[in-house]
């Protein structure tokens, strides 16, 4: 687990690289090539869709390909999303969370551990030392009872 | 629809929205710190800070999502959703300090690096089965909000106009679609982590009715939505369709028509009545919810325009929308079922109220 979590990050931070690299050219030729709308742009315009390129730089770079292929590609004044596909995915959304929603947060509840003290425990908060911090070895909720509601 | 693109199009109303937005998420945050610290003065400020932009974050989720229901149902609730896109970074970077807080609170100690212990179960005892019977104290919650936030980031990343143009309406809307998963991994982080050792009932009760009063708002405006769908065609004649009594189109305003499983907008200007498509050129926003601004039909949702008699936008702006033709016989409105080509003309049909 703690490999492959490591990998990921790895591939990430490679994936968030490149990302950077490109948003330079990007700013640099493809923003004004791509996108009419984008000419004469200040630079605060600029920064706020950075973070957006080094993120989604995939898709831009498809854009500024194709775009380079059949002359202008950026989405004309025309297009629209689907509002009735839209409109379905929006339902089946709701249903997924009207039916997961209801049994995470139950099950979280329902078998929680039983409060020892029953009154306020705020200051339980921090309950997740880090691994070789010094209370790593105590056990995560100090006042956690042993005990679990049976059912 | 600005022809050149700037960071963010401020204006008088945008600028009075911010501010009124600032003031109440420092309000928020204020009450829920003064609370804490009422309940209890050990208190630290870390964790103040921690839970406090954590529970202002949530509550502006709830906020974010009841917008677009509430605005179907009252005209009112349009100017919040107007510029929406301003609450949803103000979250992310809520939900931000409270994610980098947390992960240095409770994971920058160890020697495995922070990121990774928030995203592994960190912990040799982090096992849910790990003394016999099943214990969700011991499930990792954080994973969850750091999902939560790779979507926010997503989201806030991409809500200007520049990304909607240029990912294409349907992947921007289907990207943004990404609320929802970020709500359930956020209510199951919160589940997990924060109610295993917050023993106050009114926390869960809190989560609960949020979610009930969510889903109730987002399930009666599909309902509302359903039924329009299902409107009952009217009589049909070389292919123009009665809709509707041209008495239920007033002036200046808009009404939104069935014609063969398509919606419609029709808006009388000058005793005149015209007809477009419903689907906003910006987010697909209803435009025959609107109403006619200065002669122009105007999206109720952020204020796109466009002409009544040929659907384009005033120059210099070029987004259209179709146009449909329009027959007003015995005060009735007949509907041309099949859109024209964009950019036709159509003079729209005089209303005879007399
Ligand atoms: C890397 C990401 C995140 C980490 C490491 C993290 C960590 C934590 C921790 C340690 C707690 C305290 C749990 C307890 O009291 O037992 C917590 C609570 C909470 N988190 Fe997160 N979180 C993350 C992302 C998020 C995000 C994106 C949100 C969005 C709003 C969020 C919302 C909350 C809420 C509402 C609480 C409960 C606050 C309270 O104590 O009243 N978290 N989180
Ligand atoms: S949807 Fe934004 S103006 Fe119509």
């Amino acid at each position: 687990m703690v490999e492959f979590v490591h990998a990921s990050l790895l591939a990430i931070q490679a994936y968030g690289t490149l990302g950077l690299v490109f948003a330079l050219a990007f700013h640099w030729r493809g923003l004004s090539r791509l996108d009419q709308g984008s000419r004469g742009a200040g630079l605060g315009f600029r920064w706020v869709i950075t973070p957006g390129v080094v993120a989604l730089w995939p898709w831009l770079a498809v854009r500024c390909w194709r775009t380079k292929q059949v002359g202008s590609f950026a989405e004309g004044p025309h297009a629209s999303a689907a509002p009735g596909r839209l409109r379905a995915a929006h339902g089946l959304a709701w249903k997924a969370l009207a039916v997961l929603l209801p049994l995470a947060v139950g099950v979280a509840l329902w078998w929680r551990p039983i409060d020892p003290s029953s009154g306020d425990v705020t200051e339980s908060l921090p309950r997740t030392a880090a691994p070789g911090s010094p209370d790593a070895s105590l056990p995560p909720q100090p006042h956690q009872p042993e005990t679990q509601r049976s059912h | 629809m600005s022809t050149t693109y700037r960071a963010i199009d401020w204006n008088r109303q945008k600028r009075r929205y911010d501010l009124t937005l600032v003031v109440l998420v420092a309000l928020v945050f204020l009450s829920f710190m003064g609370v804490s610290l009422l309940r209890s003065t050990h208190i630290t400020a870390e964790t103040l800070l921690i839970r406090g932009s954590a529970v202002t974050a949530l509550l502006l989720l709830h906020v974010i999502l009841a917008i677009g229901p509430l605005a179907r149902f009252d005209p009112r609730f349009l100017p919040l959703l107007y510029n929406r896109r301003h609450l949803g970074v103000t979250m992310f970077f809520l939900a931000l300090v409270h994610s980098v807080f947390a992960t240095v609170q409770f994971h920058a100690l160890g020697d495995e690096s922070p990121l990774v212990s928030v995203l592994t179960a960190y912990r040799q005892d982090y096992n849910v089965f790990a003394s016999g019977g099943f214990q969700p104290a011991h499930f990792p919650f954080e994973p969850f909000g750091a999902a939560a936030l790779v979507i926010l980031f997503l989201m806030a990343a991409t809500s200007h106009d520049f990304w909607l143009r240029n990912l294409g309406a349907g992947f921007w809307k289907a990207l943004h679609l990404g609320v929802y998963a970020a709500y359930g991994l956020l209510l199951v982080h919160v589940a997990f982590g924060a109610l295993q050792s917050e023993r106050s009932p009114a926390y869960p009760l809190v989560l609960g009715l949020g979610f009930v009063v969510i889903a109730g708002l987002h399930l009666a405006a599909a309902r509302k939505e359903a039924r329009l769908d299902r409107a009952e065609l009217g009589a049909e004649q070389d292919g123009f369709i009665s809709v509707c009594r041209a008495s239920e189109v007033r002036e200046g305003r808009g009404r939104v028509v069935m014609a063969r499983g398509q919606r419609v907008a029709l808006f009388r200007q000058q005793a005149r009545i015209f007809a477009t498509s419903n689907v906003c050129r910006h987010q697909g926003g209803p435009v025959g919810e609107g109403q006619i601004v200065d002669g122009c039909i105007t999206c109720p949702w952020h204020g796109w325009n466009y002409q009544p008699e040929d659907g384009c936008s005033p120059p210099p702006f070029q987004e259209v929308l179709e146009t449909y033709n329009i027959r007003v016989i015995a005060g009735h409105v007949w509907l041309k079922a099949t859109a024209n080509p964009l950019g036709t003309r159509c003079a729209g049909s005089l209303v005879d109220d007399r």
